[in-house]
């Protein structure tokens, strides 16, 4: 057809079919029936597409492809060089009218023809002068310069590699594999162009410029491939990432693809064309069409580089990191392949959040769950935040509430029994209603927003306007707030804080409890106290050791039935145990008696152990107040105003005052007992101003106590336990409320000193009640001595009349007895009292002055309260009573 | 343990005022006048508002709405009728006659009524009072047994009295030897009301049988509230604006008073919750042992009186509108003292908004300041000049009901400090102690805050010397002996008991005086 072909002489033009059915032959004789076959189609594709005239000498071609393959064949052994020297003869013995500007065709077609056989035509046989160097013969530098002195006859200085091959080579590298003039040199690790081809300078940088891209991909594409290939390794979120990834890469394909079949669709011009008709697909058009995969390449492969070896909330921190990014399309073509890649955090958190589920077998979520914890730990260690795994974007105090909500159902699920429990109906019923919140609201919705973004960029269209208010991109925080995320999470946590705040105060009767606490262990249900504390009198009374918890226990029964307690609620009533405290060889049962109130779960999760032990501590001390004020109160009645003691000391004191004024007096004791009276009922009196000076400390401590201590305190608390809408704070109230309580109760570790001065005070108190006692026995043993004797002298007088030892003188010496045992008291309970009472004022004074110390903790109350002493004090230094 | 305490209501006087007493308390615990609880529902109109109202009352007591203490003043027969621990006795079967047959006759034990046989009663004569006592010994004496074996750990005795009469002073003079003599160790407590020395009263030997009875209050019972005829007809004049006052009147702020004094024990708390304890602090220096007490508000409990007071038929119920005309008198005569409200003009209405502002303006401190006024005591000391200034108290408890936010108690305290409102003995450390009680959920009022101040003050002695005086008028003429000179104890002329009881409260009378000096350490350390 073609003046070329007919030049070719020999060979009718016809004959192409018997070249064609000779191919086939040869490949059938050599075994290779399958790609006879191919070849045929190929041929039969190949004259179809040919038949607009696209391909004049195929004969030609197919003849010479023929030829090369049989000579390849009959001399295996001389490998490639020798193919190569052939194709040359070939070519030149083929006549010079094989025009060397032929060659880009031929070349091209060679090229397609590999591409379509896929490779199983060797790539020798394309007998062009290829790049790679290994085709290179380094045996014939000869002919290598014949050829270099051939070319440059033929081209000149304008010989270069055809830039159809530079594209086709671009165009692999970009797919990771080597071209024919550009390769992957892996000690560079870069792609190189073969520094001996003739490339321009232009067409080099240029060609550097697109094989960036190769070198890329070739990142990326190992990153995927090796988290595919280990994907225990990964965790979830790697392999969301590295799907998302993926589907980039194909994407990316399906471009490279295009690009292809359109370097393949450059139409093979004649000669004369050649200058007119330019390829498609050139260098540059190529480098505009790769600058976009570029960009596009070097985020992946930097976010890969930037991801590998992470895992969960720290692979999404490194994400979210790169995707603070200036330029607008790395900011978002960033984001949503973290949006993708926070799929699975999301999964975990809907599971987390709506069912209390960990699902996590990775360790990838911001929540670690803790082993082998016990219920009424459950709470407090059961679950943390791993601040690790936490990706920045959400924030911690969103964390710190989901981690709540799902600890919360876990919490309601594991500890509180049937009636708390967490159904699956609730569940999804939450799930609903937050789904059903709208767009912004579950996390579900976020997901399938997520893959909407996935196809969107996908169109390479992905733009920042694109980036609306409640895009999932903004929802994950990039810099346009938080929303949907806090408003999912705190929807959920406000469902699951009440139901579980419901439980508490409604089913397990948290206010019940602490109530109880108040009234039973802050002796708030006074008639109990002082019923169990006068039936446990006795035993308290014997030493430590000797106390039996189960007797002590039956008293606390005891006192419930004999109190108002006994309508209480058996169950909290049940709750009440006798503790005995850990006690040294001296100390008595008083001392280490504690009331103790057994919390289970859930309730224990509040007031937990170390809670409930600072309650004993609470108890132990205002027990140890409250014995004090009854002792005192004790003393008191016996030396109650009408009673015998206090009968003796007023008639003393009138008997002095009527001394004062003149001889004698009308009280009916004669003159030589007054001395011995007036010394014990001074005795007395001053016990009675001493137990009022004590008992004024007392019942103020105890005011202070029940006002600014335990209500004020407690009415705190309660306004708190009102507001507070979730178990953490809850807790918080609490713990600040026992806090407060020891602190103001002087317990606490800054008071000390102040606690060992009080305990030192009450401790005199006791001493005193002791003393008191004995001074009562004292007055009691003159009464009913001084009885007994007139009953004597009564008997003997009404027998004998006179009597035997004589009326006066048996009186006066009756009186004398008397009078001797009522000194000897005196002056002995005397001198007891008037060191005590000399003791506790120098103590009140230590204690005062210790008050004003205690900075951290107000006690101008307590200081105001007890002024009163400070005022007395004063007085009693500046005024007349300072013999006492 | 309730820590049960037995009351001995003796006399005309007594028995009016305690059963006045018993009446309160049914109401605050809910008890019907059969003795039985009031169900639930019944409670419910009420209880609700009260709680709505008191927002933490119920744990400042740390008991739930049932809460209350019914053990200490009465007990469960069989059938779970509540009966009061008290008995009634009398010498005349007047009174007694009238309580059975009121609506209170199902409340009482009957076996808890002692009438004298012959009920000619003591003819206001302490002596004929003191002997016939002692001639039924027996029989009331096992009366008392019988109720205290009857009870677990038994406080003590409360002796509701007059000491100007024959029964109740003669009877109850002899009963509180008895059972000081009997139960030792227990709390002898008395509510004794002392005679309108105002009026010329109908018993011309009040004086002497006041003063034989002051003595045995003296020497025999640990604590007396004393409850003077006097203050208490002034108040019921001035302040409940009722013209005149009858008994019954003045008996019911008796038993207001008496009802008040004991709801630390009624309702629990931290603190004060027995007896002991509740006396132990105003009672320093055994002799001093006598009470005064003041309440508020009065002026709202009369417009309450309509819904729980006894007084109800003669203010609320009758004349509304003329009981609420001098209401406002009344209310702008004490206004400027506490409110500061322009006096109210003469318009109805606007004297009720005055009146319910005067009801909301019942703050802790409202209250505590009015109680140491001494219009509202109801003891007539009748003092003024130097004499009153040199009186001083030597213990204040304020017992303070209702809805109160425990720091107020603070402030109050302190502002009553910083004005010197109260004169404190200067030999002891002495101030303000204050009990919070909560309200009975089952009488509502209309005032957030009362208040019962129990206090213990030196100017008490004015009454004794009074009654000294009175005594002497008529012991030097030796008027009206002769009756007395017909009983075993002053036969022959044999005034010695009289010279006694004399004596000792004179001496009674030189403690006080004592106690207002500040050297009476040093004198009694003598």
């Amino acid at each position: 057809m073609s003046p070329s072909v007919s030049a070719a002489g020999g060979v009718a033009t016809g004959d192409e079919s018997a070249v064609a059915d000779a191919i086939r032959r040869d490949l059938q004789a050599h075994g290779k029936a399958e790609q006879a076959l191919k070849f045929a189609e190929l041929h039969q594709k190949l004259l179809r597409s040919s038949s607009g005239g696209a391909l004049a000498n195929r004969w030609a071609i197919l003849h010479l492809l023929h030829r090369v393959s049989q000579q390849r064949r009959g001399t295996p052994s001389s490998a490639s060089t020798n193919t190569s020297s052939f194709a040359w003869e070939g070519w030149t013995g083929d006549g010079s009218s094989l025009a060397l500007g032929a060659s880009n065709a031929s070349v091209s077609l060679d090229e397609s023809l590999l591409d379509m056989s896929a490779g199983s035509i060797p790539l020798a046989s394309a007998g062009a002068p290829t790049a790679s160097g290994g085709f290179w013969p380094a045996a014939a530098p000869s002919r290598l310069s014949a050829h270099r002195e051939w070319t440059e006859v033929v081209q000149g200085s304008e010989f270069e590699v055809p830039e159809q091959a530079l594209v086709r080579d671009v165009v692999f590298c970009c797919q990771g594999i080597d071209g024919q003039y550009i390769a992957y040199e892996a000690t560079a690790d870069a792609y190189i162009i073969n520094p001996r081809v003739g490339v321009s300078r232009a067409a080099r940088d240029l060609l550097r410029r697109l094989c960036e891209l190769g070198w890329l991909y070739g990142k990326v594409k190992h990153f995927v491939d090796a988290q595919s290939s280990e994907q225990e390794n990964g965790g979830a979120v790697m392999q969301a990432l590295c799907s998302a990834l993926a589907s980039e890469l194909r994407e990316y394909y399906r471009l490279i693809a295009v690009l292809e079949a359109q370097s393949n669709e450059m139409p093979v011009t004649s000669f004369d064309e050649a200058a007119t008709q330019r390829p498609y697909l050139t260098l540059r058009r190529l480098s505009v069409w790769l600058s976009e995969p570029t960009r596009r390449m070097r985020v992946m492969a930097n976010l890969a580089a930037a991801c590998s070896g992470k895992k969960g909330g720290k692979l999404l921190a490194a994400l979210h990191k790169h995707a603070q990014h200036g330029d607008p399309f790395v900011h978002s073509f960033t984001s949503s392949l973290l949006a993708k890649a926070s799929l699975p955090l999301y999964e975990m958190l809907a599971k987390w959040l709506y069912r209390g589920e960990l699902f996590d077998p990775h360790g990838e979520f911001f929540v670690t769950a803790k082993e082998g914890v016990k219920e009424h730990e459950l709470w407090a260690s059961g679950y943390s935040v791993n601040a690790s795994m936490l990706p920045p974007f959400i924030p911690s105090s969103v964390a710190h509430l989901a981690l709540r909500t799902g600890k919360g159902i876990n919490f309601l699920q594991k500890c509180c029994g049937s009636s708390g429990g967490w159904s699956a109906d609730e569940a999804s019923q939450l799930q609903r209603e937050l789904e059903a919140a709208g767009p912004k609201g579950g996390l579900a919705l976020l997901g399938s927003q997520d893959f909407d973004l996935a196809t969107r960029s996908d169109d390479g269209g992905l733009s920042v306007e694109g980036v609306v208010e409640d895009d999932p991109v903004s929802v994950l925080g990039l810099g346009r707030g938080t929303g949907a995320l806090e408003r999912v999470v705190s929807g959920a946590a406000r469902k699951v804080d009440a139901k579980l705040i419901e439980v508490l105060g409604r089913t397990f009767q948290f206010n019940e409890h602490v109530l109880a606490i108040k009234r039973y262990l802050l002796l708030g249900q006074g008639d109990f106290i002082s019923a169990l504390m006068d039936a446990a009198r006795a035993d308290l009374d014997e030493p430590a050791s000797a106390v039996s918890s189960y007797a002590l226990a039956s008293t606390v029964d005891s006192a419930i039935r004999a109190s108002c307690a006994r309508y209480d609620d058996p169950d909290i009533l049940g709750r009440l145990r006798v503790r005995m405290m850990p006690h040294a060889s001296d100390e008595v049962g008083w001392d280490v008696f504690c009331l103790e109130y057994v919390t289970t779960a859930p309730i224990n999760t509040i007031l937990t152990e170390t809670a409930m032990n600072r309650y004993l501590r609470l108890f132990n001390f205002l027990w140890r107040m409250k014995r004090v004020e009854h002792a005192l109160n004790h003393a008191w009645s016996q030396l109650k105003p009408s009673g015998t003691t206090a009968q003796f000391a007023a008639a003393a004191a009138a008997a002095a005052a009527a001394a004062g004024d003149a001889e004698g007096g009308a009280t009916g004791l004669t003159s030589a007992r007054l001395g011995g009276m007036v010394s014990l009922g001074g005795a007395v009196k001053r016990c009675l101003r001493l137990r009022s000076h004590m008992a004024h400390f007392t019942s103020h401590f105890q005011h202070y106590i029940m006002f600014e201590v335990l209500e004020e305190t407690w009415n705190t608390f309660q306004a708190a336990l009102g507001e507070a809408s979730d178990l953490d704070s809850v807790i918080e109230a609490h713990e600040h409320y026992l806090g407060s309580l020891i602190e103001k109760s002087l317990l606490g570790a800054r008071s000390q000193s102040l606690t060992r001065q009080l305990s030192l005070l009450l401790d005199m108190v006791l001493q005193f009640c002791a003393l008191a006692e004995r001074l009562h026995e004292g007055v009691q043993e003159v009464a009913s001595l001084e009885r007994r004797l007139r009953l004597e002298r009564d008997v003997s007088t009404k027998r004998g009349g006179w009597g035997k030892t004589g009326g006066s003188a048996g009186a006066a010496s009756d009186d004398k007895r008397v009078e001797d045992l009522a000194r000897s008291h005196g002056r002995r309970f005397g001198e007891d009292l008037r060191k005590l009472g000399g003791n506790w004022l120098a103590g009140l004074d230590t204690f005062m002055a210790l008050l004003p110390t205690q900075g951290h903790v107000d006690l101008r109350p307590l200081v105001f309260r007890l002024d009163t002493f400070r005022q007395h004090n004063n007085a009693r230094a500046g005024g007349s009573s300072a013999s006492e | 343990m309730p820590r049960e305490i037995i009351t001995l209501q003796v006399g005309q006087c007594g028995n009016q005022v305690g059963t006045e007493f018993w009446k309160q308390l049914c109401q605050e615990h809910g008890i019907s006048k059969q003795g039985i609880l009031e169900p639930q529902h019944q409670l419910g109109a009420f209880s609700s508002s009260a709680e709505k109202s008191t927002p933490g009352g119920g744990s400042l007591l740390g008991a739930s709405a049932g809460g209350d203490r019914k053990d200490v003043f009465f007990y469960q027969a069989d059938d779970e009728h509540y009966v009061p621990r008290a008995l009634l006795l009398d010498l005349e079967p007047r009174v007694i006659n009238s309580i059975q047959n009121s609506d209170l006759r199902s409340l009482f034990n009957h076996e808890n009524v002692f009438v004298a046989d012959h009920g000619g009663g003591a003819g206001n004569n302490w002596a004929s009072g003191y002997a016939q006592a002692e001639s039924v010994q027996e029989d009331i004496l096992e009366m008392i047994d019988r109720e205290a074996d009857g009870s677990d750990s038994l406080e003590g005795f409360v002796l509701c009295h007059s000491i100007a009469g024959g029964t109740g002073s003669g009877m109850g003079s002899y009963l509180l030897e008895a059972l000081n003599d009997r139960y030792g160790k227990k709390l002898l407590q008395t509510y004794s009301v002392f005679p309108n020395q105002n009026e010329t009263s109908d018993v011309v030997v009040q004086p002497y049988n006041s003063l034989l009875t002051l003595k045995r209050l003296t020497l025999n019972a640990d604590c007396v509230v004393v409850l003077d005829n006097t203050a208490l007809y002034r108040i019921a004049v001035d302040r409940l604006n009722i013209e005149n006052p009858t008994f019954a009147q003045t008996n019911s702020l008796v038993s207001t008073v008496m009802a008040a004094s004991t709801t630390t024990l009624r309702y629990p708390g931290y603190m004060n919750n027995d007896l002991v304890g509740l006396v132990a602090g105003l009672i320093p220096t055994p002799r001093c042992h006598f009470l005064m007490t003041g309440y508020t508000p009065l002026g709202v409990l009369e417009e309450e009186g309509g819904m729980n007071m006894s007084m109800a038929p003669e203010t609320g119920g009758a004349a509304p509108v003329d009981a609420r005309a001098p209401q406002h008198a009344a209310t702008s005569g004490h206004v400027p003292d506490h409110v500061a409200v322009p006096p109210p003009p003469s318009v109805q209405h606007a004297t009720q908004a005055l009146l319910r502002s005067n009801v909301r303006k019942t703050t802790v401190l409202d209250v505590m300041r009015r109680l140491l006024q001494s219009k509202n005591i109801m003891v007539s000391t009748n003092v003024r000049g130097k004499e009153s200034s040199k009186s001083k108290y030597i213990s204040i408890l304020n017992i303070i009901q209702g809805d109160v936010d425990p720091s107020q108690v603070h402030k109050s305290l302190q502002r009553i400090r910083e004005r010197k409102l109260a004169n404190f003995i200067e030999w002891g450390p002495a101030s303000i102690q204050v009990a919070l009680s909560r309200k009975s959920p089952y009488v509502k009022t209309a005032h957030r805050v009362s208040g019962l101040m129990m206090a213990n003050h030196t100017s008490i002695r004015h009454l004794f010397s009074k009654t000294v005086v009175q005594y002497e008028k008529l012991m030097r003429r030796k008027a009206f002996l002769d009756n007395y000179e017909k009983h075993a104890m002053f036969r022959d002329g044999d005034l010695s008991e009289f010279e006694d009881s004399r004596e000792v409260v004179e001496n009674l009378i030189d403690e006080y005086a004592a106690c207002e000096s500040s050297d009476y350490v040093k004198r009694m350390a003598a």
